[in-house]
């Protein structure tokens, strides 16, 4: 009693007020410009345009934009989930590579015993293409890889006479995602391999002199050690990548021939892009896909965030609540 | 927790005003600027247009041709605009296709606004809406624009009612390489060259004889976007009738021909419009020549293909007509519903697309193909235009009979996404990925559906 009767005087004198205060510019900023249209964006998925003119009224039309991308079987669910599934594609194929590559290269570079020289330099010659616009890279490579003798690679393969024929990097399908994938990767890992090397450098030394001692090789330190160590970093850097995965526009849109987006790199983005510009005009079709996404996101958020969040705390904590329970139930006698 | 309380309860006011903000947006069709009366005089004393009152004259487009490289450098130079009002271009700085979204925004913000600059592929978006006002309205009629080619006009009427206007004619053009012809197919001249592509089955056998002659190096022309742009404008019925979308029989035909030409290796399909692949096969003589169009001289593309002004085929190249009267793109130009200088936006697009002496000095200065037939006949008369990069040909001269040529066709509201649809089935097709013709337009009709689920299917 005494306690509460303290902790309430204390809490009458508390600052408090001053810390919301600091926080209200975000908040504005956050709900005029976020939250604002994240409802908004739930208001329009339920409405469809009535014509192409820039001013078409818009007719309510409850849910029937979610049940054609999703349930009813036409041209335009098809694509929809083909977007799904380019996205997802787009996005393993860089990430698994980005992720391996980040983390032998971090795990390198933090080696006490390898001593890499110029560790500097790489890390900055390999942060670098994160500092190019992803516009400038897109179209870059789109030019690199153009499919006659007149387009840069084609040149030096014919001319070192590897191939008879121009390669036609842009219309098979697969190379062209590997390609997308390839400048995904290659911009993120030196970003990537950053953070990891932060996260690795602040383990504690002495559990590797430790594991040393007791004659661990590099793979047994790696996998026990190193990966449990930074697995919060993990996590983070899985999260993120996958968010910003999920929401793929620049590279794989401009690494396409003018506004025409084939069907093998429309991603969810790019669909939605393509439903409210140009002609189309479809705002609530738009709309509903980007409301899909959003709950793609927190599930596959949730997932990946299960999956790598610590079991045994997870048991500890159930464990404590069930025991409480008990105690809780023990008291009632 | 009381201050809590009050915080929630500003972002939640926070929130409703923006939601009624948005909500009170369709009513701001207003005039702008209606309380700006400060010192302005009328320009003219025409009495069938009401008078300017605006402060500001503002001329809109997605590149800065249109508001700058013309309306400010020709226009108000030669016209000064009246004591008080200020010129303002608006320039999005983004390609045509991407400008709607930017036009839009503007519109709906009520910001000021007098002339608006169209491309065919997005016009009707808002040739149809209220924004876009009558030219009747503003003092214009009809009958300006007796010297305009028909299918220029027949663009910009909506309905029965004129709109917009065109201040350039786009007559599309086969340009082809002199020495080239010469070589493998004998042809001295354009007239020659014109037998032997009249139509599309001549085409192919001259594309047969061409082949033969070079040992297989040379091809006809390169990408098959530029092919489309004929069939496009030979369409005589629009995409959609009565919200039914309907497969007319040109895209079978142009199907059929892309095939065809590439089966054969009389086209390069590998190569991307706008690429240096596109460009490549004109420098070094490995094509006989390329689809082009008024603007695509001297400006890009055939200037591109011959390798600069000191490129290795710059003089070489000839134009000719084609195996049919096509045109490519163009700029419109449409007033606003909402000006407050009526008069002056009159004036500006009479400058631009009806008066004769204008439109010559405009023609004369800068090159371009007015949509005028007095002045294109005057320019003639002066002597023309001996362009050096078709090595002297009289490009003005041509250009006169090739828009007479151009069908006078209407444009539809989807022709732009339609294109879209079409542009990755037509490669396919012709690379051999679908079995058959009728695959090709299931997959070509499964796109349009995708892309506009809206109408009747």
């Amino acid at each position: 009693m005494m306690a509460s009767a303290a902790n309430r005087r204390i809490r009458k004198l508390s600052y408090a007020k001053y810390g919301y205060m600091f926080i209200l510019p975000f908040f504005l900023v956050y709900f005029i410009f976020s939250l604002y249209p994240l409802i908004y964006t739930f208001v329009v998925s339920t409405f469809r345009a009535t014509g192409t003119a820039v001013d078409a009224e818009m007719l309510f039309v409850g849910v029937e934009n979610f049940k054609d991308l999703l349930f009813v079987e036409s041209p335009v669910r098809k694509q929809f989930f083909q977007a799904i599934g380019n996205t997802l594609i787009l996005w393993i194929c860089n990430f698994i590579p980005q992720i391996a590559l980040s983390l032998l290269l971090a795990v390198w570079f933090t080696d006490n015993r390898l001593h890499v020289p110029g560790k500097g330099f790489f890390k900055v010659v390999m942060y670098m293409p994160n500092i190019i616009t992803a516009a400038s890279v897109a179209t870059l490579f789109l030019s690199l890889f153009g499919e006659t003798q007149y387009n840069p690679v084609n040149q030096l393969l014919l001319s070192w006479g590897w191939v008879q024929e121009p390669i036609t990097f842009i219309q098979t399908y697969q190379i062209k995602r590997g390609i997308v994938s390839f400048i995904l990767a290659w911009m993120w890992f030196g970003n990537t391999m950053v953070m990891l090397m932060a996260s690795i450098m602040g383990i504690n030394p002495s559990l590797f002199e430790a594991a040393q001692i007791d004659g661990a090789n590099s793979a047994q330190v790696f996998a026990h050690i190193t990966v449990p160590s930074i697995r919060p970093m993990l996590v983070y850097v899985g999260i993120t990548s996958m968010i910003g995965g999920l929401q793929m526009f620049d590279i794989p849109y401009l690494f396409n021939k003018g506004t025409d987006i084939d069907e093998y790199t429309r991603t969810i983005a790019i669909y939605i892009f393509e439903r409210y510009s140009g002609a189309t005009r479809d705002y609530g079709r738009s709309a509903a896909a980007s409301i899909i996404l959003f709950v793609i996101t927190g599930i596959l958020g949730a997932i990946v965030f299960y999956i790598n969040s610590d079991k045994d705390e997870l048991a500890e904590k159930k464990r404590r609540r069930k025991e409480a329970k008990k105690l809780k139930g023990g008291s009632g006698f | 927790m009381n201050l809590k309380k009050n915080l929630a309860l500003v972002a939640a006011l926070a929130m409703s005003a923006t939601v009624l903000a948005g909500c009170t947006k369709t009513e701001g069709n207003t005039p702008a600027d209606t309380t700006a009366a400060g010192g302005d005089e009328p320009a003219t004393t025409d009495a069938a247009a009401p008078e300017d009152t605006g402060d500001q004259f503002t001329v809109m487009s997605w590149n800065d041709e249109v508001p700058v490289k013309w309306g400010e450098t020709v226009y108000t130079a030669a016209k000064p605009l009246p004591d008080g009002v200020t010129y303002n271009p608006v320039v999005f700085g983004v390609g045509g296709g991407e400008a709607t979204p930017y036009f839009q925004n503007y519109m709906e913000s009520g910001d000021d606004l007098d002339i608006f600059a169209l491309e065919a592929d997005f016009a009707l978006t808002f040739l149809n809406s209220s924004y876009a006002g009558s030219l009747a309205d503003i003092g214009i009629s009809e009958d300006e624009f007796a010297n305009a080619y028909d299918y220029t006009m027949a663009i910009g009427t909506v309905d029965g009612v004129l709109k917009a206007v065109s201040m350039q004619s786009c007559p599309g053009v086969y340009a082809y390489r002199t020495d080239l012809a010469d070589q493998y197919l004998g042809v001295k001249s354009p007239e020659e060259m014109q037998a032997k592509v009249k139509d599309w089955d001549t085409y192919l056998a001259t594309a047969a004889e061409v082949k033969e002659a070079s040992g297989g190096k040379c091809t006809m022309s390169v990408a098959l976007g530029g092919i489309w742009q004929v069939f496009s404008a030979a369409r005589t019925q629009d995409w959609v009738v009565d919200n039914k979308f309907v497969v007319t029989d040109e895209v079978k035909e142009f199907l059929e021909l892309s095939k065809t030409l590439a089966d054969n290796g009389y086209i390069d399909t590998n190569a991307q419009t706008w690429d240096a692949s596109w460009y490549g096969r004109g420098i070094d003589g490995t094509t006989m020549g390329m689809f082009t169009c008024a603007w695509g001289l001297e400006g890009c593309i055939l200037i591109d293909a011959a390798g600069g002004v000191d490129g290795p085929s710059y003089g070489l190249w000839n134009i000719t007509t084609g195996p049919a009267g096509w045109y490519w793109g163009g700029t419109w130009l449409a007033v606003s519903s909402t000006t407050d200088n009526p008069n002056l936006a009159a004036d500006f697009i009479r400058y631009f697309c009806a008066d004769t002496e204008t439109m010559t000095h405009f023609a004369r200065e800068t090159g371009t193909f007015v949509n005028n037939k007095e002045a294109v006949k005057n320019i003639v008369a002066e002597g023309g235009y001996k362009n050096p990069l078709l090595g002297g040909q009289d490009s003005y001269a041509f250009f006169a009979p090739a828009a007479d040529a151009v069908p006078a066709m209407n444009i539809g509201e989807y022709d732009g996404t339609v294109k879209s649809a079409l542009n990755p089935v037509m490669v396919d097709y012709a690379t051999g990925k679908y079995a058959s013709i009728d695959d090709a337009v299931k997959a070509f009709t499964d796109n349009v559906q995708a892309a506009l689920p809206d109408l009747a299917w």
